[in-house]
């Protein structure tokens, strides 16, 4: 995967605009606040990057201390524990940037959204799916033999956006040999809106040991989608791309292919 | 080791997992296990997808009686009345990307608000993080018991992480004729669940 560095480097530097507004049920000051804009790293998720917005919204609203805070786009929820990218490319309509998102600290709806009330909360949903594509890829799972500091050093290095930190270790995960050059599945999830995500068992060649393409790939988990536009880190893949490449390249930081299929 | 081209049953095998059949056929027997107890789980299937078999029980817990509610009230900001019931659901689903079964639970109020994981935390018996202590114990229970997206529903659901599940099976295979019951006893507790001994018994 050496040749490829410099994609990993891209992706992993990819950002999104995303203009802040208070929630009208929120404001408790006579005055409405002003917005607050960002340009928040797709590959981190939202709890970990909104101190900022937190503390700008703070003399508006007498809410915000020790509340946590839940966001919408157009009256939907977002699943903060989804990266930041995955949202956006699934809620952002791409003709209007910066990407709205709305401020809420009360009525956390907790029937739609899973708590991530500290980093500590965020650290250990996205180790566990870090776990979980670790199982899918790797007979021998790699994430439970390594020791706790390299543990933290992939946590760290996505928290404090270090991507050489991050790699050092990741670059372990993604390894594959020349005797046996495919994972043993393909962690993937298929993001589609309105739809809850699918995950099935894919692995990255087909009973002939051809490479499996993003198009099989898609074409086995949702056979009925024709007119549609596929985007990975934001980006429209080639659908003739094989999905061990994709896997190795284009995953998110908790080794998960994020796949968003959106109508065209 | 090279063990290209194996099916998922036989790897399963190999590597000390429960592949989907093994899982069903626990199931199965589980829920004849209950219904000849008077135990109820209710079994919800998925025509489409075999591995999509969950069974779910009901349960109430009156604060104040047992071990687990003594800490409940530190964490909880209002006044607690230790008559409150808290109304838990437990599903037991196949993991699949860890090819074992898994222990999922909702805990709520009489209002319908839910437990907070922090009041969990502090029921998980010492005895599950005793070999830790000060921030190592928080760290373990971060990754013994945190909220998840229901991997079927889709919905918040607390978990007991599977990381560890599929070694503590391969334990337990070696001395229990029922490793499904040995592993749903050994684990539930620990969460609130109660399995009465009638059970075992019947067995």
């Amino acid at each position: 995967m050496s040749e490829d560095r410099e994609i990993l480097r891209e992706l992993w530097n990819g950002q999104v605009p995303v203009h802040f507004v208070l929630s009208s049920e929120e404001i408790t000051t006579v005055e409405t606040p002003q917005p607050y804009f960002a340009l928040v790293p797709r590959q981190t998720y939202f709890p970990l990057c909104l101190e900022k917005v937190n503390r700008h919204f703070l003399k508006s609203t007498s809410h915000a201390a020790n509340a946590e805070v839940w966001l919408d786009w157009e009256g939907t929820p977002l699943r903060l524990h989804y990266p930041v990218g995955v949202l956006f490319d699934m809620y952002a309509n791409e003709g209007i940037l910066p990407w709205t998102v709305t401020v809420h600290y009360t009525n956390f709806p907790e029937s739609e959204l899973i708590h991530l009330p500290s980093r500590d909360a965020v650290e250990a949903h996205f180790m566990f799916t870090l776990k979980e594509a670790d199982s899918l890829k790797h007979k021998n799972t790699l994430v439970s033999n390594m020791q706790k500091k390299d543990h933290k050093q992939l946590w760290t290095g996505l928290l404090n956006d270090r991507y050489d930190q991050f790699w050092a270790i990741n670059r372990k995960l993604m390894e594959t040999s020349t005797e046996n050059p495919f994972f043993r599945y393909i962690p993937f999830r298929i993001y589609q809106p309105d739809k809850p995500f699918i995950q099935t068992l894919v692995r990255p060649v087909d009973e002939e040991g051809r490479r499996l393409t993003l198009e099989q790939l898609l074409k086995r988990t949702l056979p009925d989608a024709s007119d549609r536009t596929v985007k990975i880190q934001g980006i429209r893949v080639p659908e003739q791309t094989p999905i061990q490449w994709l896997s190795e390249h284009f995953s998110h930081p908790d080794n998960f292919l994020h796949i968003c299929v959106l109508d065209k | 080791m090279m063990l290209r081209g194996l099916e998922p049953d036989s790897e399963a095998l190999l590597w000390k997992m429960v592949s989907v059949g093994e899982y069903r056929d626990a199931i199965h027997s589980f829920l004849k296990l209950c219904s000849g107890a008077g135990e109820e789980w209710t079994p919800f299937e998925d025509d489409m997808d075999e591995t999509r078999l969950m069974i779910v029980k009901k349960q109430i817990i009156v604060v104040g009686e047992g071990s687990a509610v003594e800490t409940y009230d530190d964490v909880n900001s209002s006044p607690v009345d230790t008559n409150i019931p808290l109304y838990f659901e437990y599903h037991v689903i196949y993991n699949q990307p860890f090819s074992v079964p898994q222990l999922l639970f909702t805990a709520t109020r009489p209002d319908e608000s839910l437990v907070p994981l922090s009041a969990l935390h502090e029921w998980v018996p010492q005895s599950l993080i005793s070999s830790h202590s000060g921030d190592q114990g928080k760290q373990y229970l971060w990754e013994t018991l945190t909220q998840i997206e229901h991997p079927i529903l889709h919905r918040p659901i607390y978990a007991l992480h599977p990381c560890q599940t599929s070694s503590f099976i391969t334990q337990i295979r070696k001395f229990s004729k029922n490793w499904f019951l040995s592993w749903l006893t050994s684990i539930g507790p620990a969460v609130g669940l109660k399995i009465p001994l009638s059970l075992a018994k019947a067995h």
